[in-house]
């Protein structure tokens, strides 16, 4: 039961630091100061109950402190994510604050609901500051650019000779296959259109054009099917995308233009066709499969009854799923001084993206972030996490994804949510604002700053489909969705939506992620129909993702700045971000700047005002304070030429339909 | 020269809210009535003419309870707000007569305020269209705010008007301000949904206080400011609502 009468004077708002200092995420052991308002002066005492997993629970007296409450903890040794609320004592009664819209703000109850967050993360805790200024392109590496020679060709012919069953496509421009291709009737991703290293090579001028600082490359080892999810031996990389001299040519190259490369790591399964299962003696291995108990790996894996029966990964036989706490695997792909992880890193790669982070022990995610770093302590692990990995819970716990002891980023897909949404007209800017202000206060600020914020990738529609046809593709069949063609007006629109979600990708907080192709207009379905190869849609937006990347890139605000969210309308999105006396927020020499973004979704112009002193937009007060010491006055375009003026903090803006607009501001 | 013109003004009473078929019925009791005669700072307060009633002894009382605030009224002996509230009362009352097609008074009727005591008219405008015209809501405030301009002066005067006080010069009043207070602390909720102490803080109505400033500010058609005051007091109606606000 929710208690009303006092609501408007007994209040919590963790984006202000008047009741929550610092804002966001702690690090252990350091202090945190809680407090409420009590404007009618009707609380006769107050407890703070802070809670935990397995029964955690800790209460401590709050005292008055200049109309609050207030109370200095100690964030706990050990990282962990912890909730609080209050216990209040009235001349009538005992009430508790607790969280409400979303866990924003403070709502009295008459019993015990929502606690507010706390993300306590390891103290010492950083990210690679290369990984979270950069602009990351996904790339799929059979889909975005064959090479001017015959390598992938050399590659088929490879995998045939294997045994392999393949199709290679002759023409770029031929449609994926889709249909069931296999004896019980499901599709299996066989066909191949023969992208290389070296056609990603030859396209490194372009993707420096885009501000790319990151290639994060889907699989890249030797494996069966087109996506390479399979590993058939994760030290050789593919025949057909080229050979290991190739990928270290490729590195080298995009290194000379300021461009690092990530892979994916595949660790949570094998293939079956692989050196390791060896299924199908398409290798000379001893392999699990076929050589049983002789096989060096077969403690890799789960049989319940051998050949036949083993473990794997979502019952799919052809992905059997490994034991990461067995010593072999763990020595072969995690912690040998030759492993998987650290073998790549020395070849040229800087980071890997770990593949189904949830299947992997919160104790194999560390080892391999530890592996990683000792062979480069600038190295970046980024874990594929679906949803708020603050507070994943999986397989009966708490993961620890994201307490500064396992996973540098995740792959932000709730952002991805939250933006389209918001441009698809199913959420309005009130509700996006509180969430990307929920991420900044429940995320720790190193990982936070590196988030890889996508709006498409290889598991999901492309963000024009999303944005043009508004339809949730995984309602479809793969058949449906084969079928189904986005017309001239719903791509006229998802154009529109898509250079303003663009804008949003490229100002907010974290690592801007372009799925290759999103940039010149392609469109497609779920997976393989998100899988095309690299080709110009009707309507591209390469220009404009070349203007955000170049702004991104050359400064330093938009990188890594300060933020600040603003909502002054249901349609318009605002995003301040600003450096101020030569260092970031993590204390590294930076250039100042200010810069607002805002757009506009509405088919009609918005005349707003965005008041950029806003206590709880996600500034600390210290940036606030700074903020408010600089007389900002005017600012202008980058992209438009279009001037505003600014007066006190406050922005009069009149943004015409669907525009987007960025602002530089003095 | 012709009789001048007089226009009764009720002061304080009961108001008694009734939900008929014909939507709400508003009655009242125990209310003092003068006369307001003149115009603007020359308008005069005058007591009525005795009714002859079947009481004669409760008549005579009435009549002196009349007599005696127009007295105080004429003299400057009531409060400052009692003042605006009878030229107010009595000048909108007189556009709605003059105009009987009360959804074109805007066209004739303009008047602008400076943010004080003053305000009330918008109040009392708003009353009489949805008390005695039986205006709808939305289109009554559209009328009051087309009726009205706020034009700040460089120095702002206006201190909080407790609730109470305008309640003993025209209960309905009050609920009116109520009203457009929580229609503002709306607005103000579906951009801050949650945020209870901002919202508080821009409120018309703090404390059971009302800011008459803000109240103009809420319900004008346009509102002609400072920098200073844009940045400060009507820093949240102005982000709410900027297409308002005009700077001085």
């Amino acid at each position: 039961m929710i208690v009303s009468e006092l609501t408007p004077y007994i209040t919590h708002d963790p984006a202000e630091e008047r009741f929550h200092r610092p804002i966001g995420a702690v690090s252990t052991r350091s202090p945190l100061r809680l407090a409420f308002s009590d404007g009618r002066a009707a609380v006769k005492s107050a407890e703070l109950v802070v809670s935990g997993d397995n029964g955690y629970e800790a209460v401590y007296e709050m005292a008055p402190e200049g109309g609050d409450w207030a109370y200095t903890l100690s964030a706990p040794e050990e990282p962990c994510v912890l909730w609080y609320s209050f216990r209040l004592t009235l001349e009538s009664g005992e009430l508790w604050l607790c969280a409400a819209y979303g866990g924003r703000f403070g709502q009295l109850m008459s019993t015990r609901g929502e606690g507010f967050q706390i993300t306590v993360y390891e103290r010492g805790f950083a990210t690679p500051e290369w990984f979270r200024r950069g602009v990351m392109y996904q790339i799929f590496p059979d889909r975005f650019a064959r090479d001017s020679g015959d390598t992938a060709r050399r590659g088929v012919e490879r995998h045939i000779a294997m045994g392999r069953q393949v199709k290679y496509h002759e023409g770029w421009d031929e449609p994926v296959d889709w249909q069931p291709n296999s004896q019980d009737g499901f599709y299996f991703p066989l066909d191949f259109f023969g992208g290389t290293f070296r056609g990603i090579e030859e396209k490194l001028g372009y993707l420096e054009s885009l501000g790319v600082g990151t290639i994060y490359l889907n699989p890249i080892v030797d494996a069966r099917s087109n996506h390479r999810y399979d590993a058939g031996d994760y030290m050789e990389p593919d025949p057909i995308l080229g050979s290991l001299e190739d990928f270290e040519r490729l590195v080298a190259a995009a290194k000379e233009r300021g461009i690092r490369i990530m892979l994916d790591g595949v660790f949570s399964h094998t293939g079956a066709d692989s050196i390791y299962f060896n299924r199908d003696n398409h290798y000379r291995s001893d392999g699990a499969y076929n050589a049983g108990k002789n096989s060096p790996f077969y403690s890799w894996y789960d049989f319940s009854k051998w050949p036949e029966q083993y473990r794997c990964w979502w019952n799919f036989p052809d992905l059997p799923e490994v034991n990461e706490h067995d010593p072999g695997w763990e020595k072969l792909v995690v912690t040998g001084e030759d492993c998987v992880v650290r073998t790549w890193l020395r070849r040229g790669a800087s980071g890997w993206r770990l593949d189904v982070a949830d299947e992997l022990p919160d104790d194999t995610l560390e080892k391999i972030r530890a592996s990683a770093k000792a062979e480069n302590p600038e190295a970046a692990i980024l874990g594929e996490v679906w949803e708020d990995a603050t507070t994943k819970f999986s397989y009966g716990s708490r993961r620890r994804y994201a307490l500064g002891t396992a996973l540098d980023s995740v792959m932000n897909y709730p952002f991805r949510s939250a933006v389209l949404d918001f441009f698809c007209f199913r959420s309005d800017a009130w509700a996006l604002k509180g969430f990307l202000l929920k991420q900044r206060l429940n995320y720790p600020l190193p990982m936070y700053y590196a988030l890889m914020n996508l709006l498409s990738s290889h598991d999901v529609e492309r963000a024009r489909t999303a944005l043009a046809t508004r339809l949730d593709a995984r309602g479809m069949t793969r058949e449906q969705q084969a079928r189904f063609l986005v017309s001239d007006s719903q791509d006229a629109r998802g154009a529109a939506m898509q250079r303003l979600a663009a804008m949003v990708q490229f100002a907010v907080p974290g690592v801007p992620a372009v799925y290759y192709g999103d940039e010149t207009g392609m469109n497609g379905m779920l997976d393989p129909f998100n899988r095309a190869p690299f080709t110009e849609g009707a309507r591209p937006l390469t220009e404009w993702y070349q203007a955000l990347g170049r702004l991104h890139r050359d400064n330093d605000a938009l990188n890594c700045g300060a933020a600040a969210i603003f909502s002054p309308h249901a349609d318009v999105l605002g995003v301040l971000r600003f450096i101020s006396g030569g260092r970031d927020c993590f204390g590294e020499a930076a250039d100042d700047g200010f810069f607002l973004a805002a757009v506009n979704r509405a088919a009609e112009p918005r005349e707003v005002v965005i008041d950029l002193w806003l206590t709880n937009a996600g500034l600390t007060g210290a940036e606030l304070d700074e903020l408010r010491s600089k007389d900002l006055r005017r600012g202008e375009c980058l992209l438009t030429g279009t001037e505003c003026r600014v007066e006190r903090g406050l922005i009069k803006l009149t943004l015409p339909p669907e525009s987007a607009r960025l602002f530089k501001l003095e | 020269m012709g009789e001048k013109r007089k226009t009764t003004v009720y002061f304080g009473g009961t108001a008694y809210e009734q939900w008929t078929e014909r939507g709400l019925e508003v009655t009242y009791s125990g209310r003092t009535a003068v006369l307001a005669e003149g115009e603007g700072e020359d308008m005069r307060a005058e007591a009525p003419e005795p009714q002859r009633a079947l009481d004669v002894k409760a008549g005579y009382n009435e009549l002196a309870k009349c007599l005696e605030l127009a007295l105080r009224l004429n003299a400057g002996a009531t409060s400052p707000l009692s003042q605006a509230y009878f030229r107010a009362a009595a000048e909108v009352a007189r556009a709605l007569e003059d105009h009987p097609d009360w959804r074109t008074l805007p066209a004739v009727f303009r008047k602008e305020l400076s943010g004080g005591m003053e305000s009330i008219a918008m109040i009392e405008l708003l009353r009489l269209l949805l008390d005695e015209r039986r205006a709808g809501w939305d289109e009554a405030v559209a009328i009051v705010r087309d009726c009205f301009t706020l034009r700040i002066p460089s120095l702002l005067t206006g201190a909080p008007v407790p609730l109470a006080a305008v309640e003993a010069l025209q209960p309905r009043d009050a609920k009116l301000i109520g009203v457009v207070n929580d229609h503002l602390r709306s607005r103000l909720w579906a951009i801050w949904p949650g945020d209870w102490l901002r919202i508080g803080e821009s409120a018309i109505v703090r404390d059971s206080e009302a800011d008459f400033t803000l109240l103009a500010a809420a319900l004008c058609s346009r509102v002609y400011c400072t920098k200073e005051e844009l940045a400060c007091p009507l820093r949240a109606l102005y982000t709410l609502d900027p297409a308002r606000f005009a700077e001085l």
